[in-house]
């Protein structure tokens, strides 16, 4: 199987891969895994006061296909608000990369670690 | 000489590894007793013993000695025989869209592959190998647990702990992968 040149892009020059503070009160964490490959992902958003995102950052354990998918996302992220970031599939991710059908569940797996981000950024703020 | 015929071959192409290897169709297996059926397999269908007949029947039993080979992986895999078990039963596990897990699983698995990473990038064999020790410990234990819901037919209660278990399959790979660079 080929991964499209795109994949191989991110792959080799992965955009925000590292780390924000998990305790920062608008910081989002999101942590998601791949039961049917043992893909794991964490993916982290950061707010500003007007509630769009103003920085994210990935680190994933994965194929080439699931690092490229965060990656991207990462990308999109920065400057949406989270209604909007709530909005991103998986097929956009899909279509973007060119991801054969083998590789969806990557793009799956991207989706679901921003709606996991979103879910813990609300949490938080719901609590404070 | 064994004397087979086409159909016999054909049939066995087709039966499922527990039959091919003539096993209880059950969870637990003795390893020993599977390496040793899958010698005598690979003799009885060792496709020099099949040099005299029909350019058919000899293209069959080289499909069928890569059939003994891929059932004994299979079986030899507690997650491959785990899933082989499920689909026996009637269980087909689609886990593609199954991303949500425990955040400590998760936490854990996040650790484990850092750690390798680590022991990658300093080449330190000793604490590659301490990474191997603990997940074939965790492995260890989570393969009694399905083992014990396997005995108790609890099929269903099997897939949450599948799921982990193809984490740690995967770090295994990642671990050994992880030799081979230091």
């Amino acid at each position: 199987m080929a991964y499209s040149q795109k994949v191989i892009d991110h792959y080799e020059e992965p955009r925000n891969v590292g780390a924000l503070d998990k305790n920062d009160p608008n910081v989002g964490t999101g942590m998601v895994g791949a039961p049917a490959c043992g893909d794991v992902m964490k993916l982290q958003i950061k707010v500003n006061e007007g509630g769009i995102i103003e920085d994210a950052k990935f680190k994933t354990y994965g194929c080439g296909s699931a690092i490229a998918s965060s990656s991207l996302v990462t990308e999109w992220l920065k400057g949406k608000s989270l209604d909007e970031a709530q909005q991103i599939k998986n097929s956009q991710i899909a279509e973007e990369l060119e991801l054969p059908p083998v590789k969806i569940h990557c793009s799956v797996l991207a989706e679901d670690a921003i709606k996991a981000a979103i879910a813990d950024l609300k949490h938080k703020k719901h609590q404070a | 000489m064994i004397e087979l015929d086409l159909p016999k071959i054909k049939s066995l192409l087709s039966t499922n590894y527990f039959v091919l290897f003539k096993l209880d169709a059950i969870f637990d297996i003795d390893q020993n007793i599977l390496y040793n059926k899958y010698l005598n397999l690979q003799k009885q269908f060792h496709p020099d013993n099949f040099i005299n007949t029909t350019k058919e029947l000899k293209l069959l039993v080289i499909s069928l000695s890569a059939h003994i080979n891929s059932g004994y992986t299979t079986l030899k895999n507690p997650l491959s025989r785990a899933l082989l078990l499920l689909e026996l039963n009637g269980i087909k596990l689609n886990l593609s869209r199954d991303t949500a897990l425990p955040s400590s699983f998760l936490l854990e698995q996040m650790e484990l592959h850092e750690a390798i990473d680590d022991a990658k990038s300093t080449k330190n064999v000793f604490l590659l190998e301490n990474i191997q020790l603990q997940l074939k410990e965790k492995e260890f234990l989570l393969i009694n647990k399905i083992n014990k819901l396997f005995n108790q037919g609890d099929l269903l209660e099997i897939k949450e702990l599948i799921k982990k278990l193809t984490f740690y399959d995967r770090l295994n790979d990642t671990i050994l992968l992880a030799f081979e660079h230091i």
